[in-house]
């Protein structure tokens, strides 16, 4: 489809058009007006709402613009007496069943049933036809209400749920008159409130904000998402400084008018009680509030004291992945410039740097061009990593899903329990997390055997020989042992690499968070180099799918002890995160900046207490007063994503803008004004005007951001590196040494999550209030070893690792692997941290989220 | 009784309500038996198209009524017009039954009515209101005189009932818009669902079913029919690509019951299936020493692989069905031996004997000469039937013929010929396995029948045959092949296949048994609740009806599982109202292929990959690759929903 030109006239117009286009779509391209309902450029069109209805000559029946495809040669007529008898009918039976609540409904003026029974002139209709009431109650999940009367049975939720999320949730329920959109399984409902925005009238309504107002009354504004690296572009609904609702843009960002729970339902932490407007200094144990002037000039005085007694290397600073490019690139030249230390580092870094490291290693690149559309061109795609929906990482996972429809493509999915997408896979690995690479040699292996199936010619890529040699102890055989599986399964996941056109790799952390981890991403980019996923063309791709919505940006503008921004590598290594709490531990390191970040609930927790025990100074910037924070000397609020101006990249490197949609509690100020003003205090004085004139400032010093914009025209990345990107390839070489579990921990744990769960909160202090209602943590098990201790589904137990315990529910599943755990987590637990040691990859300094020994016990 | 007083029906009209007698006319296009069903006469009936009456005292205003609150029922609720435009008029006409019409009702309906037809979506709507338009046209009097006099008028017995063109032709009757409609929306193990409420081998059948529906597919009229078959095959494709445990009904709770089933093919494990859902302990006895019967052994796996008919035996096995396989019943254990041990017997062994040719020297034994049935049973067996030989030639124009020609490839035999009496034109074959026969490059001789066959030292060295011209049509309809005189000649061969047709091989009966046969040589069983002779033994599938389609064996087979468990209940063995009434849809006809659909061809039939044939041929890998996810989406939006509402007034 889509080579093919035919012409076709519509209306008197004659069209060019291309074959297997709708109608409908040829009309609205060319601006010809055809009234719809239940079509949504998102969802397969179903023709059911009548009124797309044209004529086609030759046809004696009406047929519907939405399911007709062009043919060469047709005369359509959209608008004749006959069609508007038809769609007015149809108009008119169904407000028959509608209720005259316009005034209360809060889809009124932007209702698009409202706008077609105006467009249509109707002020009365004749029929009757009695229906049982519906009323109003909650959907499939409680952050959204159903007003049953309200529904037009367009489908679109329906629809939407089947085809874009696939959760099968709701469904149409009875026959006839009586058919509605009822709640068939509402537990597999996952919030992520497709429905709710693909609704044309007031049938669905969210129930996060209390306050409603009026579309004319409130103003929406574009922004970015603050979440996860994909950068979903958002409209926050503003109504007297307050955001009553999110929407999203159906032409802008990754996103394409989709959003996560996280996104649309996760904002009421913007107006939280418990935020802190005002800095904070602690004297005797006891947080006091003091002016501004105050907190900066004796945070410069103590970060000055430590300079001068025990150089700028007793300094150090984290920032977090969700702060803007502009405040991490200001942050990391405070460090850098004005205290003179290269240890500076983000948990951005952390979830992207095995990644980086590797495609560094086999293509000589930094990043990889490729976009999320790419995944739905993919005719085989392999999954890695974290689970893409549990991590609500669902946009992605939708796209794979796409591509299963579109293409018909294959889908093969590594990870020990069975997710959504695992359940949807051809070929699911329930593989232990760090055995990727034993994986991905095994297909090599038979890739190279049938060298006659496929195309890329790869005997002249540097390293050929090596992988070739290296590939030929991993025997189907000898793979299947290892992973657990049968032979054809590791033959049938070949076959399909070995077929695929177009194969791509989709993975996240935890891959590459482990022992080894980088060998992991090595060695499936090596499967990617040599099967075609890795193009010039950017077809495919490899792609890496990260929890923060700055992952990208943080490390580009130099928040790295290695790297300054545009991944220059700084002349002297600085301390990463963990070091530098080591380093705390030994009084090396004495003070420390902390800006967003909570390395009490995201690094390993008993080296970070020692650490933050033997401090002589913390400062921490942050919305509320995190575990962290509290054990600070200075706090100084900070503005949510919601008040800043600024950018973020997200992980296909988009360069997106985020606007300020709402106005700043009074004397609270930007990053960027916070570094500035205490480096001015101490003597140095970094020029700050705005946002904009910063990111001015990274252009010139970042290439890679060369010829962006603060305030594009239309949707931009840096630079995209595709072209040459193979010049440069060779295969990596991977080591597959498999640490051995430790004696008495029967488990390997791999924990996902962890960087996005604190933002909706933890049991103390619930964030995202009312995300906070459905999100489940939860530790996955399987079933029959959690049987063996007794425990059943709900039941809590005791996590235990060499280095710490901590208490959560369990979930049995059958479809887990017996020797994993997956400890998964929506909303954020205190202790999580504790279960993780201090061992560091060398290779990428992150410690180990991914194959933690660990055993379960019954509480 | 026997008249009729009203007929309108494909447009034609028949109106014998001033007419008495000899004068009244037979409608043109309706055949409306008399009778529902033995002592209960059908006094009208109304579908899609117009309605009929028999009897006068049936009131059409109560009859229009009943059927649009049948469709109202039936109405998938999703497009407008059909979902509340038809609840409108059901109320309305429930209102004027009630005594409390008005006379701008009748105005409203029709012009309503008529919205309704030209704005649904599918068949249900746009057929939904026709007789009712077409009853305020020819009886608009009575509607005014109830609506006038405020009359209640009393509500008639009917039976309603809701079929398509494609399920009608179905012999299992498998609800196909609804499962298409399922793969085109994307639920493609919710269509395997609804597939399995019918059959249980849609891997089998979605590869070699013969399709029936697909000739009377509405699309036909538009363009190309829907590629109906294979969408069945991608379904239970996906579920076992996708590794996904099959979605099954909950069996019913356990019965104490025991059945016992004669063959492990088509018919006895559909049977098996259905009886096992609802409970009973099933043992299948099966002489080979693996499921299927002729769909394993009889069908080459380049068609139907062997692990598509394992599953599907592995399915319902995993309900608790027992097979005992290299069984033979009337050998290893008789008929009369399973009734000491189960309640009911169900014999469905198939038909695989071979019919003769009536050529000089087929009975003598001699090397070469083999039945198409053996012969493809030694190859599927993994066998080279006779490897001293490399020619081939096969007698016949059916599907077997076909196969072993095919197959003959398959097993490395270079030069293969298929001898057939008529003209391809007349071949009973696919057309498809005909097409693909001739892409492998099979020599076909047409117009020749064997005569002798030409022996040395008792091996086969060729067959004469005698060039045929087609005379005037048979009983069949095909014209009649006959022998040109002296225009003998003669095909070297080593090999000659006889596959001309099977029949049934009833040595397993014993006379005691009492279990009447044919003088075909099949089972007798009757047709409608297969039932035999003997009240606890039934029968159906190719023994019962001689050589025939998979798919109907494996439909009767389901029916005869329903009879049983009445039987077993000790309830009424009769057809049940739904089967009758679709036997009377189907005397009425559902498809009519002159149909005018009124809408423009869009969207080409979507078409399968096959392998090359010049590196096919050699392989029993399987010829066509299934549809991709969305080749099947886009193949099954074809779909037209054609749904039919009959509705049949029946009683005194």
């Amino acid at each position: 489809m889509g080579d093919e030109t035919v012409r076709i006239t519509i209306d008197g117009t004659e069209l060019q058009a291309e074959a297997g286009q709708t109608i409908l779509e040829v009309a609205r391209e060319n601006g010809i007006y055809v009234p719809t309902l239940c079509y949504h450029p998102r969802l397969l069109p179903i023709g059911s709402c009548r009124l797309c209805v044209v004529e086609i000559e030759g046809a004696d029946r009406p047929m519907t613009a939405c399911t007709t495809q062009v043919q060469d040669g047709i005369v359509v007529h959209t608008h004749t007496d006959r069609l508007h008898r038809i769609r007015l009918d149809a108009l008119k039976l169904i407000l028959v069943n509608h209720p005259l609540d316009c005034p209360q409904c809060d889809a009124a003026g932007v209702c698009e049933l409202q706008n077609l029974v105006f467009e249509f002139g109707i002020d009365q209709q004749e029929y009757q036809a009695t229906k049982s009431a519906q009323g109003m109650k909650e959907f499939a999940t409680p952050l959204i209400r159903q007003w049953g009367d309200r529904c037009v049975m367009c489908l679109r939720c329906i629809r939407a749920d089947h085809e874009i999320v696939r959760t099968h949730a709701i469904d149409v329920v009875g026959t006839g008159n009586e058919a509605h959109v009822g709640i068939t399984n509402p537990d597999a409902c996952i919030s992520c409130g497709e429905c709710l925005r693909v609704c044309p009238v007031g049938a669905l309504t969210e129930r996060v904000s209390r306050t409603k107002a009026r579309p004319w009354q409130s103003q929406k504004v574009l922004t970015t998402c603050h979440y996860c690296s994909l950068g979903c572009q958002l409209e926050l609904t503003v109504f007297e400084n307050k955001v009553i609702g999110v929407t999203a843009p159906e032409d802008r960002g990754a996103n394409r008018g989709s959003l996560c729970q996280r996104g649309i339902f996760g904002y009421d932490f913007l107006h939280h009680p418990q935020r802190i407007t005002a800095p904070m200094i602690k004297g005797a144990g006891q947080w006091k509030e003091v002016p501004w002037e105050e907190a900066l000039s004796h945070t410069a005085a103590m970060v000055n004291k430590v300079v001068m007694g025990n150089g700028p290397e007793a300094v150090g600073g984290l920032i977090s992945p969700r702060s803007t490019n502009e405040e991490i690139y200001l942050f990391q030249r405070f460090m850098r410039e004005v205290v003179g230390t290269n240890n500076i580092d983000s948990t951005g870094r952390l979830c992207l740097e095995p990644h980086r490291l590797a495609i560094q290693e086999i293509l000589g690149n930094n990043y990889l061009p490729y976009t999320l559309d790419d995944i739905i061109r993919g005719d085989c795609i392999v999954v890695a990593g974290g689970d893409l929906d549990a991590n609500n990482n669902i946009i992605a996972a939708n796209r794979i899903r796409e591509a299963l429809w579109r293409t018909g493509a294959r889908l093969i999915v590594l990870h020990p329990r069975q997710g959504r997408l695992a359940e949807e896979a051809d070929c699911w690995f329930s593989l232990r997390p760090g055995a990727e690479a034993i994986w991905a040699l095994g297909m090599i292996n038979l890739l190279l055997k049938d060298k006659e199936g496929w195309g890329p010619s790869v005997d002249g890529i540097k390293g050929f020989n090596e992988l070739k040699e290296a590939a030929k102890e991993f025997t189907p055989a000898a793979v299947a042992k290892e992973i657990g599986c049968s032979q054809e399964l590791v033959r049938e996941a070949a076959g399909h690499l070995i077929n695929a056109k177009q194969p791509a790799f989709v993975c996240s952390p935890p891959l590459g968070q482990g022992p080894n981890g980088v060998d992991q991403i090595t060695a499936l980019a090596n499967l990617a180099l040599l099967c075609g996923a890795l193009t010039d063309t950017g077809e495919g791709g490899f792609h890496w799918v990260g929890p923060q919505s700055n992952m990208v940006g943080a490390v580009e503008m130099g928040a790295a002890p290695t790297l300054l921004p545009g991944y220059a590598p700084a002349s002297e290594r600085g301390l990463s995160s963990v070091e530098m709490f080591q380093a705390a531990a030994k009084r090396k390191i004495k003070a420390l900046f902390i800006v967003g970040e909570d390395p009490l609930l995201t690094l390993p927790r008993s080296l970070v207490e020692e650490g933050l025990a033997a401090l002589e100074f913390l400062v921490a910037q942050d919305m509320f007063l995190s575990e962290t924070a509290e054990r600070a000397h200075v706090f100084l609020p900070a503005l949510s994503f919601a008040e800043l101006d600024g950018t973020f990249t997200n992980c296909e490197g988009r360069v997106q803008r985020l606007h300020r949609a709402l106005k700043p509690p009074e004397g609270l100020r930007w990053g960027g004004e916070i570094f500035a003003e205490v480096a001015s205090y101490m003597g140095s004085e970094m020029t700050v005007v705005s946002p904009a004139a910063v990111f001015e400032e990274i252009i010139n010093a970042n290439p890679f951001y060369k010829g962006t914009m603060f305030d594009p025209h239309a949707p931009q990345r840096r630079n995209g590196s595709g072209g040459e990107l193979l010049k440069e390839a060779a295969f990596g070489v991977v080591k597959t040494e498999q640490e051995q579990g430790k004696k008495d921990y029967p488990f390997y744990l791999s924990i996902e999550g962890i960087f996005s769960s604190h933002l909706i909160g933890h049991d103390h202090q619930r964030r995202a209030q009312v995300l906070a209602h459905v999100a489940r943590s939860y530790l996955a098990m399987n079933a029959e070893e959690a049987a063996k201790i007794g425990v059943a589904d709900g039941d809590r137990v005791r996590i235990v690792t060499p280095w710490g315990e901590m208490e959560i529910g369990v979930k049995g599943s059958e479809g887990m692997r017996k020797d994993c755990l997956c400890l998964s987590l929506a909303l954020c637990n205190v202790d999580v941290s504790r279960l993780m040691g201090p061992q560091l990859d060398p290779r990428s300094l992150v410690p180990a989220y991914g194959r933690v020994p660990a055993k379960v016990e019954k509480v | 009784m026997a008249g009729m007083v009203f007929s309108y029906w494909g447009g034609k009209l028949t109106d014998n309500r001033r007419k008495a007698g000899k004068k009244a006319a037979q409608p043109a296009r309706l055949k409306l038996p008399p009778e529902f069903k033995p002592g209960v006469p059908i006094k009208a009936f109304v579908g899609w198209d117009g309605f009929a009456i028999r009897d006068k005292s049936t009131s059409v205003v109560d009859m229009c009524r009943a059927y649009m609150e049948a469709v109202q029922e039936v109405s998938c609720g999703k497009c407008f017009p059909c979902r509340i435009g038809t609840k409108v008029i059901a109320e309305i006409l429930d209102r004027i039954t009630q005594g409390k019409g008005k006379m701008k009702d009748i105005d409203q309906m029709a012009v309503l009515g008529r919205s309704i037809v030209e704005g649904s979506k599918c068949q249900i709507g746009q057929t939904g209101p026709v007789p009712l338009l077409t009853a305020l046209e020819h009886y608009r009097g009575e509607f005014e005189g109830v609506i006038k006099n405020k009359r209640k008028v009393p509500r008639g017995e009917y039976k309603v009932k809701l079929t398509a063109p494609c399920i009608n032709a179905c012999p299992a009757h498998l609800d196909i818009p609804t499962y298409i409609e399922r793969i085109a929306e994307g639920n493609f193990l919710d269509s395997l669902r609804v597939i399995r409420e019918r059959t249980c081998l849609p891997g089998v059948l979605g590869r070699v079913c013969v399709r029936p529906c697909e000739s009377n597919c509405r699309r036909l009229n538009v363009d190309e029919a829907l590629d109906i078959r294979h969408l069945k095959r991608f379904v239970a494709d996906y579920e076992l690509e996708k590794k996904r445990a099959p979605v099954l009904p909950t069996p019913q709770d356990k019965k104490d019951k025991k059945v016992a089933i004669i063959g492990a093919g088509p018919a006895g494990l559909s049977c098996a299936y259905y009886l096992a859902l609802k409970g009973y302990s099933v043992t299948i006895f099966e002489q080979l020493d693996e499921p299927g019967g002729m769909a394993a052994v009889g069908i080459p796996d380049y068609r139907l692989p062997r692990p598509i008919l394992r599953r599907e035996a592995d399915i319902i096995t995993s309900l608790g069905v027992e097979i005992r396989y290299n069984t033979t019943v009337g050998k290893d254990i008789s008929i009369n031996a399973l009734k000491g041990e189960y309640a009911a017997i169900f014999i469905g062994v198939g038909a695989q004997d071979s019919m003769p040719m009536r050529v000089e020297g087929e009975d003598a034994g001699y090397k070469g000469f083999i039945s198409g049935v053996q012969y493809l049973y030694s190859i599927n067996k993994g066998k080279d039937p006779y490897p001293a030989g490399k020619r081939v030639a096969v007698v016949g124009g059916g599907n077997v013929a076909i196969d072993c020609v095919r197959s003959s490839f398959r097993v490395q035999k270079k030069d293969v010929n298929l001898l057939y009496r008529r003209t391809r034109t007349e071949m009973p074959a696919d057309d498809v396995e005909i097409h693909d026969a001739e892409e492998e490059e099979v020599r076909f001789e047409y117009l020749c029948a064997p005569t002798k066959i030409i022996e040395q030292k008792g091996k086969v060295m060729g067959v004469e045959c005698i060039k045929m011209e087609l005379g005037e049509p048979d009983e069949s309809g095909r014209r009649r092949p006959v022998p040109v005189k002296g225009s003998e000649f003669v095909v070297d061969t080593d090999i000659l296949i006889p596959a001309i047709g099977q029949r049934v091989d009833l040595s397993f009966i014993e006379e005691q048994d009492a279990i009447e046969t044919t003088k075909w040589s099949t089972v007798a069983s009757d047709d409608a609740t297969f039932q035999t002779s003997r009240a606890e033994i039934f029968s159906a599938g190719d023994c019962v009806t001689g050589p025939d389609v998979l798919v109907r064996a494996a439909g009767n087979a389901r029916l005869a599982a329903e009879m049983i468990d009445l039987y077993l209940q000790g309830r009424g063995v009769e057809a049940s109202d739904d089967e009758l009434l679709e036997r009377l849809m189907a005397e009425i006809g559902v498809y009519d292929s002159e149909e005018n659909i009124g809408i423009i061809p869009d969207g080409k039939r979507e078409q399968l990959g096959l392998l090359p044939p010049e590196s096919r041929k050699w392989t029993f890998e399987e010829v066509e690759k299934g549809f991709a996810t969305d080749a099947a989406m886009r193949e099954a939006a074809r779909c037209l929903r054609c749904y039919r509402i009959g509705l049949v007034a029946i009683g005194k």
